[in-house]
């Protein structure tokens, strides 16, 4: 700090110094010890991991995607518990005061702290508690024993249960996801109901860890017994699927741009049998629970964009440190302090909005998709705002911001492009604030 | 300047070649392409006179990118040479761009029989070059970290020359034989101008190391590397401007380096505009052809604003000869048009992967490669900010660009 204003500090009155915010304290430790106890333990806990597990395997997971293999951390990540956090002890190890808190405020750290290291790995193992969301959220007691108590028993064992969540299809993407949409969706996964159980019939398309997982929630338009057409926003029911399950399998992984290390993989049913246990809460709810599970996991998913971007300012900002021009670090001068201001300052509006919408009891449609789309958006922002502050150095891949740039890109696209999550907004408050009547109906 | 009539058949002949690099170049996997073929597709530009050329004696040296044509026509034919090949493939564009400036670096007796140039490096027709211009960081012509300069220095000592030092990010069409260099020189090159000098060295010379730069996001098809000299020996026979003509070539260099940059970023975009219809003229989502919904005409309607802004920032000054054009007017157009990219040309082609949703962000839509080019150009050979800077200080007339 500047020394004539320390001495001047010096000079207030007591109470007017104590007034007086003038510690030296890093930006993290700053907003970490704005949070309950419990939750400033996760977020050290979560940071040390992804320093210490993540990042040294960032550059390579991203450049050699095909050969990274996600199940070893995803061994460990278990172990400590962070796969099971959706259910408080002994069903899991989400902390008991998230009971009374927002329920996703642990995994909105989480999601910040991982996706800083790397995008890609972040995302890997973050798409289990988006595929696990179902289980929880369908709020059929037996299905939470069944399936998910002993899926996180498991992992907490260090034994890998990947589950992950499917309702992407080649022909319906924002209609999965969106209320106009979905009641005209052209989709093909289909459920029938037999005797003892159902027939899966579809394909599915983009969903992240597929090539790897050993459960799918599915989501597919159970058919009606009248024979009358059904439809996505009447008839979704979920399944959870096994993998190994006759016709269940993988197909061809995405080449994709960025959050390379973790797959975006095809999914084939070709006449699977899941048996009765295999229904995911009720029949003919899922329009319902995917909403809900959407609901629940855009706020992480904003959060995985507020990472993605504090990385690229902290690669900006060691940039800017290290490099040295007329005997002075760049970070002396004026303009690459604007630019590292502004980026900051973006990542603060971010957390802030992140922090906010978690903070609510239950997650809410329009907060979690403004937290979505906002940190989607300024997340891209600030990935480019650090390549540009960089220059030449910004495009190359050991520098870090050019693959934050292409990673965070996928945050204005996937959980609904953010054109749909601005119409899930609109949708949210339109009885409240924005207007009269139902806006699905145009 | 072409007329319409000539204008359309350079297009036609452009898109024909543009058509040939896609089918060569794009058709099979792989984020980039086979680069393996850019040598073979640069021959065959070359045949098509596209490519500029350090022989006098090839058409390519008056004809090609950069050629030497632009001196009395302006540079509109290669801003649409450019702008048409990045269509198809921004990295192979960018490719012919660098082999023109290395030839602009040039002043136009270089090569030429009897001048000294030709007597320690035989210019070659077909020989590849690339231009050392750009420093670690920053812009050449600023003083915004000091004086100016790329960080290579020529030395003098016991009557000998050296060239020292380095110059970073430099682009070619393949690994380079021949580097055209700008240094500083000691007194003796300094007797108009603060010290410039340019020369000409070949790049297996003792002491000269290229290093390829490694991997980085986009313009695959190029090659760039960073440049290290250790007391490479110089004879004066290798020196080709001082003083303030060799400033005055620099200007020349890096104001056609940043307008190629934006012609290229221009067709990137024009290119993701034309995907980006093709798309949704096609595709069913919210019971309609989602070019019917409002979001998706936004995102378009923002590209196609973006690339009308692109264009007639280049259109601007393209009829001008570049042998009339001042160095502060070239410099100024070229550092606005260069920060549009970053603007304009990049929102262009994310809102335009951005109404192919998921299927924009896979290699197989050609969206994420052209994501990749176009935000490589968004900090090549100058970050934004310092193009700002640089940008103000020439429209101030202070400092440096006082002095012209
Ligand atoms: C890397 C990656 C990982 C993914 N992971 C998963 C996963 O794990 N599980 C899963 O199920 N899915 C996953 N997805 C799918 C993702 O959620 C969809 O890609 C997304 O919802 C968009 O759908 P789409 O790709 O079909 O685009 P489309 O729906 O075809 O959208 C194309 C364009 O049209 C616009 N549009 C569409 N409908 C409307 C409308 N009604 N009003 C206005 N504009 C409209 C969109 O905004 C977009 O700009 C993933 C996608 C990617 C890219």
């Amino acid at each position: 700090m500047q020394s004539n204003l320390s001495h001047s500090i010096q000079r207030l009155e007591p109470l007017g110094r104590w007034l007086y915010d003038h510690s030296v304290e890093a930006l993290w430790e700053r907003d970490t010890r704005t949070l309950p106890r419990y939750l400033r333990q996760r977020r050290r806990a979560y940071r040390r991991f992804a320093q210490e597990r993540i990042a040294p395997l960032a550059l390579e997971a991203d450049r050699s995607p095909e050969v990274y293999d996600p199940r070893p951390l995803l061994a460990e990540a278990g172990r400590r518990g962070f796969q099971s956090e959706l259910l408080p002890w002994p069903l899991g190890r989400m902390p008991y005061r998230a009971l009374l808190d927002g329920k996703v405020f642990a995994v909105i750290l989480k999601a910040e702290e991982f996706c800083a290291a790397c995008g890609g790995i972040g995302l890997s193992l973050l798409a289990h508690d988006l595929g696990m969301g179902p289980l929880l959220l369908a709020g059929h007691l037996p299905t939470i024993l069944r399936w998910q108590w002993p899926i996180n028993r498991a992992n907490l064992r260090g034994d890998v249960r990947l589950v992950v969540y499917a309702i992407t299809e080649p022909g319906a993407g924002s209609d999965m996801e969106e209320s106009a949409g979905a009641a005209r969706a052209r989709y093909t996964t289909t459920a029938r109901k037999v005797n003892g159980g159902y027939v899966l019939n579809g394909q599915k398309v983009f969903i992240s860890g597929g090539a790897h997982c050993d459960y799918a929630t599915v989501f597919a338009v159970l058919e009606r017994e009248d024979g009358s057409p059904a439809r996505v926003d009447t008839d979704y029911t979920c399944f959870i699927v096994e993998r190994g399950r006759e016709g269940f399998r993988a197909g061809r992984r995405e080449r994709k741009l960025g959050q390379r290390a973790c797959d975006a993989s095809q999914l084939f049913l070709d006449d699977v049998f899941v048996p009765a246990r295999n229904l995911v809460g009720t029949e003919r709810s899922g329009w319902a629970l995917n909403r809900n599970v959407l609901n629940y996991s855009r706020g992480p998913v904003g959060a995985i964009a507020l990472g993605i971007a504090r990385g690229a300012a902290e690669s900006a900002t060691r940039f800017a440190r290290e490099t040295r021009l007329n005997n002075k670090p760049l970070v002396a001068y004026q303009e690459v302090q604007l630019a590292l201001a502004e980026m900051w300052i973006d990542v603060l509006a971010m957390r802030g909005l992140v922090w906010q919408s978690a903070r609510h009891f239950l997650p809410q449609q329009g907060m979690a998709a403004a937290s979505k789309a906002f940190c989607g958006e300024l997340g891209f922002r600030v990935a480019n705002r650090a390549m540009e502050l960089m220059g030449d150095h910004g495009y190359l891949a050991d520098q870090g911001a050019e693959k934050a740039m292409r990673d965070v890109r996928l945050n204005q696209i996937y959980e609904g492009t953010n054109q749909i999550n601005y119409l899930a907004f609109v949708e949210s408050f339109w009885e409240s604030d924005l207007g009269p009547g139902d806006p699905a109906r145009g | 300047m072409l007329d319409a009539e000539e204008r359309r058949a350079v297009e036609a002949m452009l898109r024909r070649f543009a058509g040939r690099i896609e089918a060569e170049l794009l058709a099979g996997e792989g984020a980039d392409g086979d680069l393996g073929r850019v040598p073979r597709l640069l021959t065959e530009a070359r045949a098509l006179d596209l490519v500029a050329d350090p022989s006098p004696q090839a058409p390519g040296h008056e004809l090609g990118v950069w050629g030497s044509h632009c001196h009395e026509e302006g540079l509109g034919v290669s801003l649409l040479t450019l702008a048409l090949l990045a269509e198809a493939c921004a990295g192979f564009a960018a490719a012919v761009h660098a082999q023109g400036l290395a030839c602009l670096a040039l002043p136009a007796s270089a090569g030429r029989a009897g001048d000294a140039p030709a007597q320690s490096l035989p210019l070659e027709p077909g020989m590849l070059l690339g231009a050392a211009f750009t420093p670690y960081y920053g812009i050449p012509l600023s003083t915004r970290f000091g004086q100016e300069g790329t960080g290579l220095h020529l030395v003098e000592e016991r009557g000998k020359l050296f060239l020292s030092g380095s110059s970073h990010f430099l682009l070619a069409a393949g690994p380079p034989r021949a580097l055209v260099c700008f240094a500083r020189g000691p007194g003796a090159f300094a007797e108009d101008a603060p010290g410039w000098v340019s020369l000409a060295v070949g790049s297996g010379a003792a002491g000269l190391d290229l290093q390829e730069v490694g991997q980085r996001t986009g313009l695959r098809a190029a090659h760039q590397a960073h440049l290290r000299c250790e007391r490479v020996a110089i004879s004066g026979d290798q020196i080709l401007q001082t003083g303030k003509a060799a400033r005055r070539t620099l200007a020349q260099v890096l104001g056609c380096d940043w307008l190629g940059q934006a012609a290229i970023a221009l067709g990137v975009a024009r290119r993701a505009l034309r995907d980006s219809r093709a798309y949704a003229a096609d595709r069913y989502q919210g019971g309609r052809l989602i070019e019917g919904h409002a979001a998706v005409q936004l995102l378009q309607g923002t590209a196609e604003y973006d690339v009308a802004v692109l264009e007639s920032l280049l259109g601007r000054h393209a009829a001008q000869p570049l042998a009339s054009m001042q160095p502060r007017d070239l410099l100024g157009w070229a550092c606005a048009a260069r920060l549009a990219v970053g603007e304009h040309a990049c929102r262009a082609v994310s809102n335009c992967l951005q109404t192919l949703g998921g299927y924009g962000y896979m290699e197989d839509y050609g969206l994420e490669k052209r994501l990749r080019d176009v935000s490589t150009l968004r900090g090549l050979h100058g970050a934004p900010d310092q193009l700002r800077l640089y940008l103000n200080q020439l429209r101030r007339g202070i400092g440096v660009a006082d002095a012209w």
